[in-house]
């Protein structure tokens, strides 16, 4: 193995009894990104977050993808009796396993194939040739074997033991080789994901394949738009459909085309339907401008009802029933909010991107939570703010109903961030970044020139902060010690543990000394 | 690393090519704004302002072919004249006028879209005297769309 390790510091005494897990992409298929079971870290301790390992893995960036969220479950039987155990995958095709105790690689993936006929543009930051979708840990089998789902950039997945690493099944073609297949989600037995960016001429589309088919069929619905990209794939609701944004795109429901909107589909049969769709009325204008529904929403619960929340670049958020999304003509939501960001309709470095949040804390309020890019839109305001915001910030909204009328009601906005990444929530801390990466696509001397090279260059670094999730007040912080930048790679905490992947393929690890 | 740079180049100048190529049978989007077409001559204007389809990014280029679309009665390209008068990009900052292009927008607008136009003149209309909202319902008012200008 030539992974070039080395570990800052070794965490003290770390605490293994916990139990918390962290099996895919946004924390669980409904994407809150709310970790439940967090015990250790709360809003009195977290100042004293520190870095307590970082560990530098031997995968090679490509174009500015590198590291995507770690996958972390907790009391895995191995050879070596229980760990809790970090998967990471790398876009140029590994998947490491490790031990969070001691930063130890554990074992080491690297998926190898003949080079696909085609494949994205070189320097095209759109379509990196290689792995790019988080993969999924699934649910234990009857011997407490728990697979590792991971699509390699050929397009096969492979079924991986979490304790070891060897193959527990053949691997078989799921997706489009170096399609750039989003984040994996898993439910009932079935894999999710979506694609974007039509790299090396995959269709555009949602994917799903039964793990338990003999036969592999690979089911797909196509919405006839610009791309399904948001962040963490598709979102999962409670009767198992398949929530994605559909990106830039007419809306044309004579000719199934579902642009500018999110489709819901579910597998029926061996087939991915169509189930429900939600299409904002400006479509035409979001087109015209360029500002795609691109999020991947979060579904949650309250007052018995399943609500979900998506958006796009125009920066405003939709509430929605997932059992009637758009209501009757698919296009009024429950409630929406007004322009948040975006007031100069930039379609490249402003607006909300990645995806959104939820959470819900002791009194049971239910909370909404979205990153956005640039500076905050003059006339929508939060009672509670940190200070300006021109570069991006999270912001916190609570959920309400009063007389069967649901309503997204702004509650708080962060200090501002270079470029805020979706957050995630645990233990009433809300955990944001900023990527601090270069996100400019066209220059006054060039035109679009869409280029690794110079984004990279022109990139800077991530910061890693600490909220209070009830007000957005800053607990903590960490500075300059992140040394590159994020691009498409994301948090994930468990356990007493904050995990960020970046550029240089440096995976941190963020806790308390002693815990 | 030259080969890698001139490839980059070769590839970024073939895609620039291919996608200025007009579908089958269309004349190019560039003659066709020309001609006074106002859907090309705001599809061209936004071209100018992203800096996309082989086009450098240029405010006051997006501006005036913006204008010539806006001037036809294209209720995207008054919108976005709108929005270059209030960030001053390619125009000269004037809330005025760009409250008169929202006011235009917003009455000829699909009723779908009108909202969202409404929320940017409101918007405006927040950084305006009530004279000079006035002023821009007036011109507003007096406007009339001209057959390509």
């Amino acid at each position: 193995m030539r992974t070039t390790r080395f570990v800052v510091a070794i965490a003290l005494g770390c605490a293994l009894a916990q139990g918390a897990d962290w099996p895919t992409d946004g924390g669980n298929p409904q994407r809150t990104a709310w970790q439940k079971d967090e015990k250790i870290l709360n809003k009195d301790n977290v100042k004293n977050l520190k870095i307590v390992w970082k560990l530098q893995l031997d995968n090679k960036p490509i174009e500015m993808h590198s590291l995507f969220p770690p996958l972390i479950a907790d009391k895995v039987n191995t050879a070596n009796g229980p760990k809790q155990i970090a998967i990471v995958a790398g876009v140029s095709d590994n998947i490491y396993a490790i031990d969070v105790a001691t930063a130890q690689i554990l074992w080491k993936k690297h998926f190898e194939y003949p080079p696909p006929a085609r494949r994205g543009r070189p320097t095209d930051p759109l379509c990196p040739a290689g792995l790019t979708a988080t993969p999924v840990i699934g649910p234990p089998n009857a011997n407490g074997t728990r697979p590792v789902y991971a699509m390699a950039g050929d397009g096969e997945v492979h079924t991986l033991n979490l304790a070891d690493g060897e193959d527990l099944a053949a691997p078989y073609q799921f997706g489009y080789p170096f399609g750039k297949s989003y984040a994996l989600n898993f439910w009932n037995d079935v894999l999710f994901t979506t694609t974007a960016q039509g790299c090396a001429g995959n269709p555009n589309q949602i994917w799903a394949i039964n793990v338990k088919d003999p036969a592999h069929k690979v089911m797909t619905f196509h919405p006839k738009s610009g791309g399904l990209w948001g962040r963490t794939g598709a979102a999962i609701d409670e009767d198992g459909v398949a929530w994605a944004p559909t990106g830039d795109g007419r809306y044309d429901p004579a000719t199934q085309t579902y642009g500018n909107g999110l489709v819901g589909a579910k597998v029926v049969g061996n087939e991915l339907k169509l189930q429900d769709y939600f299409i904002p009325k400006n479509w035409a204008w979001l087109q015209s401008r360029d500002l795609d529904m691109q999020v991947t929403p979060a579904i949650f619960k309250f007052k018995g009802k399943e609500l979900m929340v998506a958006a796009s670049k125009e920066c405003r958020i939709y509430l929605l029933d997932t059992k009637a999304a758009g209501g009757d003509d698919h296009q009024t939501a429950l409630d929406r909010t007004g322009l948040i960001c975006n007031e100069e309709v930039n379609f490249a470095s402003a607006g909300i991107w990645g995806a959104l949040a939820s959470w819900e804390d002791a009194q049971g309020t239910r909370w909404v939570l979205s990153p956005f890019w640039g500076p905050v839109h003059p006339d929508y305001k939060f009672p509670v703010s940190h200070g300006p915001v021109t570069h991006g910030a999270v912001v916190a909204f609570k959920v309400e109903e009063k007389d069967g009328k649901f309503k997204l009601v702004p509650a708080w906005m962060s200090r501002d961030m270079d470029l805020a990444e979706p957050p995630v929530i645990a233990n009433g801390v809300v955990y944001a970044y900023g990527s601090g990466e270069d996100t400019e696509q066209a220059y006054p001397d060039r035109g679009l020139d869409d280029n690794s090279p110079e984004r990279i260059h022109d990139s800077t670094h991530a910061v890693l902060y600490a909220l209070d999730a009830e007000n957005g007040k800053e607990l903590y912080s960490s500075g300059d010690q992140i040394k590159s930048f994020v691009h498409f790679g994301g948090l994930s905490i468990a356990n007493g543990r904050v995990y960020l992947g970046t550029f240089d393929s440096i995976l941190y690890c963020f806790g308390l000394e002693g815990k | 690393m030259r080969y890698t740079a001139s490839m980059r180049t070769l590839l970024f100048l073939l895609a620039t090519v291919a996608l200025a190529q007009p579908p089958a049978g269309k004349p190019p989007l560039r003659d066709r704004a020309a001609a006074g077409d106002p859907d090309a001559q705001f599809t061209l204007g936004k071209n100018y302002e992203a800096g996309r389809s082989g086009l450098k990014k240029d405010y006051a280029e997006a501006a005036s072919w913006y204008r010539k679309s806006a001037e036809q009665g294209n209720a995207y390209a008054q919108a976005s004249l709108g929005i270059l008068y209030h960030s001053g990009k390619g125009l000269p900052h004037d809330d005025l006028l760009s409250e008169m292009w929202f006011i235009i927008a917003a009455e000829r607008v699909d009723p779908n879209d009108r909202q969202t136009i409404v929320d940017m003149r409101d918007s405006v209309a927040a950084h305006l005297k009530p004279e000079q909202i006035a002023e821009a319902q007036r011109l507003a008012l007096e406007w009339k769309p001209k057959k390509n200008p």
